[in-house]
């Protein structure tokens, strides 16, 4: 029997703008035909497009080749769109792109591929329209996920992004936070350094102010099921930084009495991280120590981040075999909704598929994500 | 166990602390609003003398904004490093159940209480007045009420 695995990042892109036009509404479709708005991009230095461990050319990344490369070895693969919808502050038009994406997701993959799972896009800027898209996709099970920018005007624990992490705890969906945003906010605390290599460096900073936000702010005593995945950061940082949590908490735990256990408790409570790319040290025994460091196997998720392509590590082969089986698929199945189950009820379903030729009327209990997605799009048509 | 008197109460009013030695032990005793405490005086952490710490009432909070503040239970915040010690208990407020620090029992008794006391243990080895003071010191304010520690 082939290893299960969970592939916890992989890219898919449209490949223009106009693509998203069809997944709109009619008023949308007319006005982003004629003026074609597409997603201001992130003030970046020099933005590598060219270079293998960055490029997501949507032209490219075509279904078959998802299959190919990635699904090939993957039991399951989780898809990324990043579509910068954070960017536009048209409180109506950013959140339409948002639901437009997550149309197009479901009807350009999720239908097409029983194996792929989604993160949907949504906008932290417009937090309202968030959660109803939220609870919009909440209704197909094949969004496993609410996907949001590392760059932000402030910290996702701050107090208006409750609504938005509750609508995901409500559906027990996990927060996942990617590289890069649109918000036009500085790349790094001491804003925009020279070159893009620093700002991509120094993109970890971003997740670790993101982390402790989120710690501090007190969410997870509200919310003891959130779960937050931090996504392509690496995790070689989190050591220094859960240590260093630690102490000081033991001084300042009087700003934040809610915070009553050690802050790292929550990390490995709350977080999860994908091991694509790794950032760790060059050799075994470091790599080793630095699992130990951080004090859980179960924080680490398999991923590929394809088509993002890095230098092989060892991590997997360092693994005994049930820290190989937690990393591959058991610490996502266990955070991610539906996973195990889901997949036989897909096997029954396929059965029960070829069987009836027309849909039942009424929603069976095991219902597929497919005919959730149907009903959740039958929705969406009346959303402005 | 054994008793030693630190000081007359008239010398630790509230608002105040002393330190005293007893064996190789050094112990800091406060007045807090009128309640008296005793810990040892060695933070658990690197061994700051915790005397010299800022008292702080109890904080707890039953989640986000919410501040529960409870004066009548002072906490004693290291010099050093500002961790935080329940004084009643000794109990740290980030590890209660493995870090603590020490306490002892204090209480205000008068001079000739504890000249009876001593009286009646003299002799059994379980006495062991008048710690830092000479039972001279006693015998001649005998009308005063001193703070004794339990040791």
């Amino acid at each position: 029997m082939p290893e299960r695995k969970i592939d916890c990042d992989v890219h898919c892109a449209t490949a223009s703008h106009e693509v998203l036009l069809s997944y709109l509404s009619d008023h949308w479709r007319e006005l982003q035909g004629i003026t074609r708005t597409p997603q201001a991009g992130a003030i970046v230095t020099s933005y590598p497009r060219w270079l293998p461990m960055l490029a997501t050319d949507g032209a490219e990344l075509t279904l078959q080749s998802l299959r190919e490369r990635v699904l090939a070895d993957a039991t399951l693969a989780i898809l990324y769109c990043y579509q910068g919808v954070e960017s536009y502050t048209h409180p109506y038009l950013g959140p339409a792109i948002a639901t437009a994406v997550n149309r197009w997701l479901a009807e350009e993959w999720l239908d097409r591929e029983p194996r792929l799972r989604a993160s949907a896009a949504v906008t932290p800027q417009h937090v309202g329209a968030a959660v109803e898209e939220i609870e919009r996709i909440a209704e197909d099970e094949r969004f496993v996920q609410v996907l949001l920018p590392a760059r932000s005007a402030t910290g996702y624990g701050n107090q208006r992004f409750w609504p938005l992490l509750e609508a995901a705890a409500r559906h027990r969906l996990p927060v996942a936070i990617t590289y890069g945003g649109g918000t036009g906010s500085p790349p790094t605390p001491v804003n925009w350094l020279g070159s893009f290599f620093e700002e991509y460096a120094a993109a970890t900073l971003t997740f670790q102010s993101h982390l402790m936000s989120l710690v501090m702010s007190g969410i997870f005593q509200r919310l003891p099921e959130l779960r937050i995945v931090i996504a392509e950061s690496g995790l070689s940082w989190l050591p220094s930084l859960m240590w260093r949590m630690d102490q000081e908490w033991r001084a300042f735990q009087r700003e934040v009495p809610w915070v009553s256990e050690p802050p790292s408790a929550y990390v490995r409570r709350h977080f999860r991280f994908t091991i694509a790319p790794l950032d760790g040290p060059p050799a075994d025994d470091q790599l080793c120590a630095l699992i130990e460091q951080i004090g859980s196997d179960e924080v680490l998720m398999y991923a590929s981040d394809h088509p993002h392509r890095y230098p092989p590590n060892s991590l997997l082969e360092l693994l005994s075999a049930e820290q190989r089986t937690r990393v591959l698929y058991d610490n996502a199945a266990a955070i991610y909704r539906g996973l195990p189950s889901e997949l036989a009820s897909q096997q029954r379903s396929t059965a029960t598929r070829a069987a009836d030729a027309a849909p039942p009327e009424h929603v069976p209990s095991d219902l597929t994500g497919r005919q959730r997605s149907t009903a959740a799009s039958g929705d969406a048509q009346v959303r402005p | 166990m054994s008793r030693v008197v630190v000081a007359p109460v008239s010398e630790l009013p509230p608002g105040t602390r002393t330190t005293v030695r007893v064996g190789g032990r050094a112990i800091a005793v406060f007045n807090v609003n009128g309640h008296l405490y005793a810990i040892r005086n060695v933070c658990p952490h690197q061994g700051a003398p915790l005397a010299e710490g800022v008292i702080v009432g109890e904080l707890t909070s039953s989640g986000p904004g919410d501040y529960e503040f409870d004066d009548c239970r002072p906490h004693i915040k290291c010099p050093w490093h500002g961790w935080e010690y329940d004084l009643s208990t000794g109990q740290s407020t980030y590890d209660p159940t493995n870090d603590r620090v020490r306490t002892y029992e204090a209480s205000v008794e008068s001079g000739s209480e504890i000249l009876a006391g001593c009286a009646l243990e003299d002799g059994q080895g379980g006495c062991r007045l008048p710690g830092p003071y000479r039972v001279e010191t006693i015998v001649v304010s005998v009308e005063d009420d001193y703070v004794v520690l339990d040791v």
